[in-house]
């Protein structure tokens, strides 16, 4: 099983200029924790919502709430990016991109094909292969018991 | 595979009314990403590090002048937490664990046994079990075969090949093929300004044109590197980038230069009986 498999082609991506303003309404619409930063094809970094989060001023600020969007709308991706980011390539064994991302403490790591982004691994799809992987086992078993598959698969739908 | 068997045990615990700072300390010493809140001995919500993040001052530069950067450690728990408790049984299996984990975007869950936080789940060691039930699967046949096409009739020899041994697995085909050279004159006598276009019309109908060897129909999925000549290298490159599991060509000498080198088998696709 490899990388390529699993991976999502469908990644959202903003330049490095973008404002966090920006940011945050990429990761809202498109429901998404990740956005890759890119300059033309090429990653430059990967700003999650921890690092969106670690921007954002606290309840506690003394700005406005206009201020606070002005400002937002100033800070630039870039600023506050994860520049050192750890890539993957299509054809890398899902197992070694598990342990990357356990060792790492990673929630998900692009997928270079000659250094352009074609994709986004993340935890949730590997704990989602993870599930998939031990209700296999489970089926495994119960049908080496002989139990009836067609209780087990109806469980799957 | 049940929860306990992968659990890390520990209290993991937090009361409602305790100091939020006392509750993120012991979260970032133990590595935590939830914790359970309880109230008057039952859970009540849930603590996760972004409930923590939202209310910590801003690290930005242009922003962190304007926070008050002790307000946050006057905050109770309860004041921070999700109001909706998360946990899973002891005997709640790993399976659950994953697909709720995957879904609520945390990196950990804690694990109430009557009444009482025993332990945690966390995605760090639910992707070590990937990993290594991932390592116990059998080889899973072949997922991605490197061709290296030569012109006439050993290059369709090796396309052929190629495309019967990755039918059964549904393995991916990457075909690399040399353009063929164009004369320099041609190229000269086309505007500067429509060079880059008729180029890339070029390259389009030397894909097209290699791709024409690939019978409709069945046929699996088929990408084309076109290189414009060096195509040993090229071949050994592609099958090291995409991590192929077997080369074929089509020539014996191609074959040979390429066996002691590549990281993955490399076959050579035998000629049709009576060639």
């Amino acid at each position: 099983m490899r990388v390529r498999d699993h991976m999502t082609r469908a990644f959202v991506a903003v330049a490095p200029h973008a404002s966090l303003g920006e940011v945050a309404r990429a990761m809202s619409d498109h429901g998404v924790r990740h956005l890759l930063i890119l300059r033309g094809n090429q990653l430059v970094g990967l700003l999650t919502d921890r690092e969106l989060d670690a921007a954002r001023p606290s309840p506690a600020t003394s700005l406005t709430v206009g201020e606070i969007q002005a400002a937002l709308a100033r800070a630039r991706a870039e600023e506050v990016m994860i520049r050192d980011v750890v890539t993957v390539a299509p054809g890398t064994p899902l197992a070694a991109a598990a342990r990357l991302m356990r060792d790492w403490q990673l929630t998900a790591l692009p997928v270079l094909q000659e250094g352009a982004p074609v994709g986004l691994l993340t935890d949730a799809t590997l704990l989602g292969v993870l599930g998939a992987l031990l209700e296999d086992q489970a089926e495994g078993a119960a049908s080496r018991r002989g139990a009836p598959s067609a209780g087990v698969s109806s469980r799957r739908r | 595979m049940q929860v306990k068997m992968w659990m890390t045990t520990g209290a993991v615990a937090v009361e409602a009314g305790a100091p939020l700072a006392a509750a993120r300390a012991r979260m970032a010493r133990e590595g935590l990403d939830t914790l359970l809140v309880m109230a008057d001995g039952r859970p009540i919500g849930r603590l996760a590090a972004a409930d923590v993040r939202r209310v910590a001052p801003s690290a930005h530069p242009r922003l962190a002048p304007y926070e008050s950067p002790d307000w946050a450690d006057r905050l109770a728990v309860r004041d921070v937490m999700s109001p909706h408790a998360v946990w899973l049984t002891p005997t709640a299996s790993l399976r659950e664990a994953a697909r709720l984990m995957a879904t609520l975007g945390v990196a950990s869950l804690p694990v109430v046994d009557a009444g009482s936080a025993i332990g945690t789940v966390s995605a760090r060691d639910l992707l070590g079990l990937l990993a290594s039930l991932l390592d116990q699967r059998p080889p899973a046949g072949i997922e991605h075969i490197v061709v290296g096409v030569e012109r006439g009739p050993a290059g369709e020899r090796a396309v052929a090949t190629a495309l019967d041994l990755a039918r059964p697995d549904a393995a991916s085909v990457t075909l690399v093929a040399v353009a063929a050279p164009r004369p320099r004159l041609a190229i000269e006598t086309i505007p500067a300004v429509a060079r880059a276009a008729v180029q890339a019309a070029w390259c389009d109908e030397a894909r097209a044109a290699v791709l024409a060897r690939v019978p409709a129909g069945d046929a699996p999925r088929v990408d084309v590197e076109l290189v414009s000549g060096g195509r040993r290298e090229a071949v050994l490159a592609a099958a090291a980038r995409l991590g192929a599991d077997l080369v074929v060509v089509g020539d014996p000498r191609e074959a040979r230069a390429l066996a002691g080198r590549a990281a993955c088998p490399v076959l050579l696709a035998g000629r049709p009986e009576g060639d």
